[in-house]
């Protein structure tokens, strides 16, 4: 059974092309462009891995991170965050907060991004 | 809302810091002060006290005078017996001799025990008088003599207390012997309490109604008691000038301390400010990098994965076209990446974080990652360690900011070189730093553009020939970090054969 992914991502661009090579790299995937609705779809689906970035309306990354550690039956779901933000401080806030992985989108490839995920959930 | 809080915390220890303070000068000047106060009283006390000894010890002297001539008398009158008249003759020539005794006959013994008694101040046609009555020794009369004492007294006046102080003496039934003040005849004894035998001193309000210290003395002979009296604020003035200048140095303490506090206060605030302020500076920033970050990755990413063959196989034409659009693309990333870093420095807001690292590991990793550019354009890149087995120790440096540094070198290094060029970077230990250099068979500096080379968005014209793209940035910025970590950046170079720049770090 393929592996699920939820890319919770706000910009239009970003999050199409990233479930369109999600998809075609064999994973079921889901998207919610705020924090409040990926925290949300992340206690109805389950995924195995969300995609989170950190900019976002209504429901900041970090504070999505904060929310999701808080309910035991998805606390435990990995996270890899996909953000512009690139300042040392907010790559710790990230990582200290649960995230799996810390990748500035500018300086990375999609490639880059499936390598991880594979890392993460095979 | 904590920039608040900090500031009431403030206003709660503000007063009571000032309050505590303003305990502390006050106590520290009481300290000095009231044994100061203490030794004016009683160095006044003593003054006035020595003024009325002297003044005593000359009315017992002059009493004794009185009583040694009649003593003299005495003898002679002895002399010739029972004889009266010789007696009286020598009364007579006695007084003709002696202009203050009024007169002096004999009377019959008053005293049993032997001893002259002197009587106390009487007024006789307006002289003032006293009696002294001294036995003759082995007979049963004594000498009556009347003795006026106005120049005695005169003199005795004439001793100063101070600028206004006043000298009086009083008999032992308390009549005036002398005063100052026409018109006083009695001395109210209440308010004299110090006076005794034995001497003394108090303050009292005088009949002139001024609070005064008085200090007594009591002549034992002649039986008056001698006061030297001065106003308080005269005996006192040193205590009330040092009770003025405690208080003065106490308001300019309490002055000092809450300009000190205000300033303080002030300083803080100005402090705090410049923190948000350096804080939304850094936020803003943050932001600006991700809103022009966030298109750029779009394009980016999409790009990718057509050349990537997500979506299909591309012709050639195709990925050519794509490659250039991707290749801008990530310039203009690296621009933005660029801009943001010396926007930050000269806001401040470019936060170094030093750590233990490895620098050769470090070098290692960043030549690592140019290995397949390096390829691409036909350019060798070699990177040389230390031949010694000695490591390189740990350096304290930010890993980050060095390694974007030393990436400007290589970048540069590789971009402006010849086909078939080589790239040599290398790494050496010396006595207290470490050397990092990046040589190139590049295109080299002209001589009379070398003064510029670090500076932002400069680029040499035979580089801007070449159609190399690039910003002009890159030097900047490793200069900037460079000199942060407290190291040096320099070169050599020679135009057409390369350049080599060198950056050393210092190991402590």
């Amino acid at each position: 059974m393929a592996k699920v992914v939820l890319v919770i991502e706000d910009d239009i661009y970003m999050r199409d092309v990233l479930v369109a090579k999600l998809t075609k790299e064999g994973f079921t995937v889901f998207e919610a462009i705020d924090g409040s609705v990926g925290l949300d779809m992340t206690a109805q689906k389950k995924p195995d891995l969300v995609v989170l970035d950190i900019i976002l309306p209504i429901m900041n990354g970090f504070d999505y991170l904060e929310a999701k550690a808080k309910v035991s039956a998805i606390a435990n779901i990995p996270v890899i965050i996909l953000s512009n933000l690139g300042q040392r401080e907010d790559v710790e806030r990230g990582m200290k907060l649960g995230a799996k992985d810390y990748l500035v989108k500018a300086h990375f490839t999609p490639n880059d991004l499936m390598v991880k995920v594979r890392s993460c959930i095979g | 809302m904590w920039y608040y809080s900090r500031v009431n915390r403030e206003k709660l220890y503000a007063w009571p810091l000032v309050i505590g303070i303003g305990v502390i000068f006050i106590l520290s000047n009481i300290i000095w002060l009231v044994p100061f106060m203490r030794d004016v009283e009683q160095s006044a006390e003593r003054y006035q006290a020595e003024i009325a000894y002297r003044v005593a010890l000359r009315a017992d002297f002059f009493l004794e005078k009185k009583l040694r001539e009649m003593g003299a008398l005495a003898l002679d009158i002895l002399e010739v017996g029972a004889d009266k008249k010789k007696a009286d003759a020598m009364i007579v020539k006695f007084l003709a001799r002696h202009a203050d005794f009024v007169s002096v006959n004999l009377i019959p013994a008053v005293s049993s025990d032997g001893e002259y008694s002197v009587s106390s101040i009487m007024q006789d046609n307006g002289k003032k008088i006293i009696r002294i009555v001294a036995p003759l020794p082995y007979t049963n009369v004594s000498l009556n003599a009347v003795v006026t004492v106005g120049d005695i007294i005169i003199s005795l006046a004439e001793e100063r207390v101070g600028t206004s102080g006043r000298l009086y003496a009083i008999d032992a039934l308390g009549n005036i012997v002398f005063h100052e003040y026409e018109g006083v005849t009695r001395i109210k004894s209440d308010s004299r309490a110090f006076m005794s035998i034995d001497g003394g001193t108090g303050t009292y309000v005088n009949e002139a109604g001024e609070r005064v210290l008085g200090a007594s003395v009591f002549a034992p002979s002649i039986g008056w008691t001698v006061v030297a009296e001065s106003p308080l604020t005269e005996a006192w003035a040193n205590k009330y000038n040092a009770i003025t200048l405690a208080v003065v140095l106490m308001a300019m303490g309490l002055v000092f301390v809450v300009i000190l506090i205000v300033s303080f206060k002030k300083i803080m605030t100005i402090a705090m400010r410049e923190k948000a302020l350096h804080k939304a500076k850094s936020e803003y920033i943050s932001l600006l990098a991700h809103q022009l970050r966030t298109p750029l990755t779009g394009t980016k990413w999409n790009i990718k994965t057509l050349l990537d063959g997500d979506w299909g196989p591309l012709n050639v034409k195709q990925k050519r076209f794509l490659t250039r659009g991707y290749e801008t693309n990530e310039q203009m990333i690296r621009l933005v990446n660029d801009l943001l870093s010396i926007t930050r420095m000269e806001n401040g807001t470019y936060d170094f974080h030093p750590i233990k690292t490895d620098i050769t590991a470090l070098l290692t990793h960043v030549v690592d990652t140019f290995r397949d550019e390096a390829r691409r354009v036909d350019v060798r890149l070699v990177l040389k360690k230390p031949r010694t087995k000695k490591r390189i120790p740990l350096i304290v440096l930010d890993a980050e900011k060095i390694e974007m540094a030393i990436n400007n070198l290589i970048d540069n290094a590789i971009r402006y070189n010849k086909r078939g060029g080589m790239v040599e970077v290398s790494i050496a230990r010396e006595v207290h730093v470490v050397r990092i250099t990046v040589a190139d068979t590049g295109v080299g500096i002209p001589a009379r553009e070398k003064a510029h080379i670090f500076s932002p968005f400069f680029r040499a014209d035979n580089v801007l020939k070449m159609q190399v793209q690039g910003f002009g940035l890159g030097l900047h910025i490793a200069h900037n970090i460079v000199e942060k970590h407290r190291g040096t950046i320099t070169f050599v170079t020679k135009e057409n054969e390369g350049t080599a720049f060198t950056i050393t770090l210092p190991l402590r």
